[in-house]
């Protein structure tokens, strides 16, 4: 029963659903949509068993004063705090938003950017000539990269035409392939879980 | 080791120094590279003209604070774009950071003279992904009870008239992609192929490249993807901002990455053909 | 009763959906079906040896997202490699850190290993810090696995399910340590990231193949035959369209776009 009911859940809904966007019929179509609404409630509260979930887990790094403890404790006091002051005082209040702005998007967006440096270090160690497929990649992603950019217009003014052309053709057809081709893959996972087939959600084992 | 194999092995922090200059730079002391506007951008612009003034318009912020940067240019320009025509603009959020996103921006919006309920409503974050974009779809006063602002629903003036997503015409989604809940894909799939709402995206660069056969298909009328089409759709509305200003900097940036990418091939090449070297 | 302009594409899921149970069932009977070599999923048995030999860990991670929303079908597919690698490690007697991003892979993650090291006759070996829950915030979490390889000096990282722009912080941090890496995700955006930073890479449905090509599943392995006949039908459907619309007629375009 433990698992034969979540199993006959997920197979119900799943077929439901499919036919729901085919199908003109109120008897299918109003408790699809009821599903549909309690979606949003759903998984507002899977952000909430998140949260408590990772208090719980930093907890046990302060009782079991696991190396780093200490930054446990302030991710407590700190996700606390906020919190608190959002439930208390509202998300458009000074305080929150000055918190919003000065930590949460600094922090942030640094660390985004940090993905620029590593975008490099990994252009320079990945992009070598080494065979004719290696050469061609080398070369149109310089161009589409300069495409990106006034500096390539300033080199030579086809550049951006040039850039364009290769994300509209070559770039599309490779992209429509992978496109249908993961569709393919997807449906049939869904297909495995839809038919029972495949129960992995349920913690291992077919 | 002489100097090709310190080329070919130069310490990555050198790298991670070297760009940083390099995009320090022209932010300090702009260069004005100038810059021309591309269909992409100008199909968009004109698209957004042709439409009657007064029009209702959704914009979802699903775009996280890691991707202010990149794609706040972007969803600025839409607003001016359809503030300026006297549109009705409806915001919303599908990733928690969104949600602040959105009323941060508006806010700025707001300190202009735009009036809440009349130019303009926050409608907040909305969870549950591609499900909860066909929830908000099919009736968007079950998603959503309350705006951002804590009113009722069914008190904003701005509501009154919206049952589906039919009754907005044009929809747009600024997106960073999947580290969000509602990808480009998922608005694709839920609304414009669904209910035939025009829609238009707005996604990172990284995501351009995946977006354009849903614009050859003919399901999204248009795509600002990345900071140079920012930029070209504010030099459109003759508004430059952030977008511009990042043009130079973005310059120097992939200049000094393909530079580095030749310098590595250039050490790999000497290297190979050197008697005795490695193939 | 039914949305007449949705027809056509009913049609087309019925056929596709038909193909794949019908190679399922057929699977199940016994036809041969054979899986070509996927690099990536041989350098699986070559990551767990190296740990092995040196001592040290194999790292783990699914990506950010979750088993109902984000990326469910990656995640789902990626624990199912994390089932291999678990039972692999726990064989050869080589540790594996698992790192996840959201509560519900959490317990599932955990289940898993769990079970990975009970089938392989070694339950005393499991340890609850085997599984470490980081942060669902994506730079959070890619920081926190960066922290990880570093500092327990892991041989491996296995990064495979739904990535989003941490992706590249997390493969540069791992090859700046040293790890050899096995990546591999669905969303298109992140994959020319992981080709250039990782050694192997699952480019799309391979990802989908791992449950097939480890436990020679019948079920999975019909799946896949299917999603190749599939491909198969798409593939035609293709040559068909590009045909007609090169002479000018436009009739299966617009017949699948119900025009």
């Amino acid at each position: 029963m433990r698992r034969s009911l979540p199993v006959l859940i997920a197979i119900v809904v799943g077929i439901g659903m499919v036919f729901d966007l085919f199908l003109k019929l109120p008897l299918l179509n109003n408790p699809m949509a009821e599903v549909r609404n309690w979606m949003p409630i759903m998984t507002s509260f899977a952000v909430i068993v998140g949260c408590v979930g990772l208090l719980n887990v930093h907890y046990k790094n302060i009782q079991r004063k696991r190396p780093g403890w200490y930054n446990s404790v302030i991710l407590w006091a700190v996700m606390l705090s906020v919190i608190a002051l959002g439930c208390t005082k509202g998300t458009r209040d000074a305080t929150y938003s000055f918190i919003f702005n000065n930590v949460l998007v600094a922090s942030s967006t640094t660390l985004s950017a940090v993905g620029a440096l590593f975008l490099a270090s990994s252009g320079f160690r990945a992009f070598r000539a080494t065979n004719t497929n290696a050469t061609i990649l080398l070369i149109s992603g310089a161009l589409v990269m300069l495409a990106q950019v006034p500096i390539g217009e300033a080199i030579y003014g086809q550049i951006p035409n040039i850039g364009n052309w290769i994300m509209n053709v070559p770039n599309n057809a490779g992209q429509r392939g992978i496109m249908i081709a993961s569709g393919v893959g997807f449906i049939t996972v869904c297909l495995r879980i839809m038919l029972g087939y495949t129960r992995s959600y349920l913690g291992g084992g077919e | 080791m002489n100097f090709w194999e310190k080329m070919e092995k130069v310490d990555v922090r050198i790298i991670f120094v070297v760009v940083i200059i390099a995009i320090a730079i022209p932010l300090v002391k702009p260069l004005g590279l100038p810059m021309k506007v591309m269909p992409m951008s100008q199909q968009v612009y004109d698209y957004i003209e042709k439409m009657p003034n007064g029009s209702k318009v959704f914009l979802s912020f699903d775009y996280g604070t890691g991707s202010i940067p990149e794609l706040e240019p972007a969803a600025k320009a839409f607003l001016t774009h359809f503030f300026r025509k006297g549109f009705k603009v409806y915001t919303m959020a599908s990733t928690a950071d969104g949600g602040m996103v959105s009323q941060m921006c508006m806010a700025g919006f707001e300190k202009l003279g735009k009036v809440y309920d009349k130019d303009f409503i926050t409608l907040g974050y909305f969870a549950g992904g591609e499900a909860g974009i066909a929830a908000w779809s099919a009736d968007a006063k079950k998603v959503f009870q309350r705006d951002a602002r804590g009113t009722p629903i069914d008190q904003l003036a701005m509501m009154k008239d919206i049952k589906t997503v039919k009754d907005f015409t044009l929809g747009v989604t600024v997106n960073s992609g999947p580290g969000g809940y509602g990808t480009v894909e998922a608005w694709v799939r839920q609304v414009p192929i669904v209910y035939k709402t025009p829609f238009i995206v707005a996604p990172g660069g990284a995501m351009v490249a995946n977006t354009i056969p849903y614009i050859q298909a003919g399901q999204i009328q248009g795509m600002i993807g990345g900071l140079r089409p920012s930029a070209e759709y504010e030099l459109l509305l003759k508004e430059p901002g952030l977008g511009v200003a990042a043009m130079d900097a973005q310059s120097a940036a992939h200049s000094i990455m393909i530079a580095f990418i030749l310098l590595g091939n250039a050490a790999y090449f000497a290297l190979r053909k050197r008697p005795g070297a490695r193939q | 009763m039914f949305i007449v302009p949705r027809l056509v594409t009913l049609y087309i899921m019925l056929v596709v959906c038909g193909v794949i149970v019908l190679q399922i069932e057929r699977a199940k009977r016994g036809a041969g079906i054979k899986i070509r070599r996927i690099p990536a999923l041989e350098a699986m048995t070559e990551v767990v040896g190296r740990a092995t030999e040196m001592g040290r860990p194999v790292h783990f991670t699914a990506g950010v997202g979750n088993l109902t929303t984000r990326g469910a079908q990656a995640m789902m597919a990626s624990l199912e490699i994390l089932s291999y690698l678990s039972e692999m490690a726990a064989r050869y007697n080589s540790k594996i850190i698992t790192t996840v991003a959201q509560g519900d892979v959490y317990a599932v993650s955990e289940e898993i290993i769990k079970g990975a090291f009970i089938r392989a006759g070694h339950p005393d070996a499991y340890s609850p810090d085997m599984i470490r829950y980081l942060s669902d915030s994506q730079f959070a979490y890619a920081g926190g696995i960066a922290g990880i390889i570093t500092r327990e000096q892991c041989v491996a990282n296995v990064m495979i399910g739904h990535f989003a722009a941490e992706a590249l912080y997390i493969a540069e941090s791992a090859h700046l340590a040293g790890a050899v890496q096995i990546a591999g995700t669905t969303n298109m955006y992140q994959l020319p990231y992981l080709i250039a930073a990782c050694d192997y890479v699952l480019i799309g449905e391979e990802l989908f193949a791992a449950g097939a090509y480890f436990g020679k599943n019948l079920v999975d392995l019909g799946a896949l035959s299917g999603q190749d006949f599939a491909r198969l039908f798409a593939v035609a459907l293709i040559i068909i369209g590009v045909a007609l619309g090169t002479v000018g007629n436009k009739w299966l375009t617009d017949f699948l776009a119900f025009k």
